[in-house]
């Protein structure tokens, strides 16, 4: 399983759990700040192209434990610039500070179908940012419950786009991922049991050094 | 490299850097934030020192091992007692206590913590009152913000372009891309009580 699959499926295992506690996922940005909050994290707004952004729409400021975001979009958007954030702390970015300068919520999960994208790699920090942007369209809209919506629910990709605030594309994407690619399972931890070398080995070993 | 009276000499600042038991990010930006003076080679040093280690596994020699601990020893000595410890100090709940007491919200506290403010336009009777809740004096806060702004260096960007470093913005301005409403920022900004 890939980093990004893994990400997706800590995303959904976060999701089902706020939703466990109560959180209502139809409330996007209060979804999102339920989840902050929970990691003692602050959140504020700013203006678009504020001094503190650096020149990005989201950042995480690891010294203060604070996530700022610009104050553009719909709700959804915004809860997707947070999640964004809150994925470099969940997936361990957090000593250092994160900042999301493009975000695409509609990113496709798969490996582009375009020649030049497959040769041109992108570089460690592009990949976790693919990552993060993953991870925050599958918390705010996992996998399993948009199939369920659709196709239990019978509610269209549209109907979940209006009653989310999300853009159609977002919605979408996910319920084409969630039809379409194949179930992948976490691979469950496997305990590794150290053995203490038996003399024969060990000096066998002795004689190699 | 000479020193002047508050300032370490950079020999003593690299030596002090080296014998940190950590150099990670967190490390880097502490000493960027107190020897801004010194970012190009703090920079250099840490970059030689995040390679990977390759035949170093040989101890330190006597001599290497005096050498380091006479640095730290006038590192730790001439380490200035700042608000930047003071600042890095405070955990969450305290930060927020501050922004309470001073009516804002904490990315004001960011942008002065990274001296992104520019110290003329921040009302005296704002300054006063922040330096009390920090448990500092005026003196002190002046002085620190009168230090260039922090380098956000240790920040990682996915921008194509090398991120720029913003210049310090009035204090107004950061108020208002906080969006704290204009009625709020009249009474921050007023002089007098």
């Amino acid at each position: 399983m890939d980093a990004v699959e893994l990400a997706r499926q800590i995303a959904d295992r976060l999701h089902r759990e706020a939703v466990a506690l109560g959180d209502d996922p139809w409330q996007p940005y209060a979804f999102a700040l339920a989840e902050a909050k929970r990691r003692d994290l602050d959140v504020e707004s700013t203006t678009r192209g504020a001094s503190g952004l650096h020149g990005s729409r989201a950042t995480f400021i690891a010294a203060d434990q604070l996530i700022l975001h610009e104050d553009v979009g719909t709700p959804f958007e915004q809860a997707f610039l947070m999640v964004h954030e809150i994925g470099h702390v969940e997936l361990g970015d957090d000593s250092d500070g994160e900042s999301a300068v493009e975000i695409d919520p509609a990113r496709a999960a798969e490996p582009s179908p375009i020649g030049i994208d497959r040769v041109v790699d992108y570089d460690r920090r592009q990949r976790r940012e693919v990552q993060m942007d993953l991870f925050a369209r599958e918390f705010l809209l996992p996998r399993p419950w948009v199939k369920k919506l659709h196709v239990e629910d019978g509610l269209s990709a549209t109907a979940i786009a209006e009653r989310l605030g999300a853009p159609f594309d977002v919605v979408a994407q996910q319920l084409l991922d969630a039809l379409l690619l194949p179930p992948m399972d976490m691979p469950a931890s496997v305990e590794t049991v150290e053995r203490p070398l038996n003399l024969r080995r060990s000096i066998a070993g002795c004689l190699t050094c | 490299m000479k020193s002047s009276a508050n300032q370490p000499a950079l020999d003593d600042v690299l030596h002090a850097f080296a014998a940190e038991p950590e150099h990670d990010r967190s490390t880097l930006d502490r000493y960027l934030r107190e020897y801004p003076a010194y970012v190009a080679e703090l920079l250099d040093l840490s970059r030689e020192l995040f390679r990977s280690v390759v035949g170093t596994d040989e101890p330190c020699s006597t001599e290497e091992e005096v050498l380091i601990q006479r640095a730290w020893e006038r590192h730790a000595a001439a380490k200035p007692k700042g608000l930047a410890e003071k600042f890095a100090a405070f955990s969450v709940a305290e930060l927020r206590a501050i922004a309470e007491r001073l009516d804002v919200k904490r990315q004001v506290l960011t942008a002065f913590r990274e001296r992104r403010v520019q110290l003329a336009s921040v009302p005296r009777r704002f300054l006063a009152q922040f330096a009390v809740a920090l448990g500092s004096s005026m003196e002190k806060l002046d002085a620190y913000l009168s230090l260039p702004p922090e380098q956000n260096l240790a920040r990682s960007y996915k921008a194509d372009a090398k991120p720029s470093a913003d210049a310090p913005v009035t204090f107004e301005q950061l108020l208002i891309e906080a969006k704290i409403p204009a009625e709020k920022r009249a009474i921050l900004m007023a002089e007098d009580q």
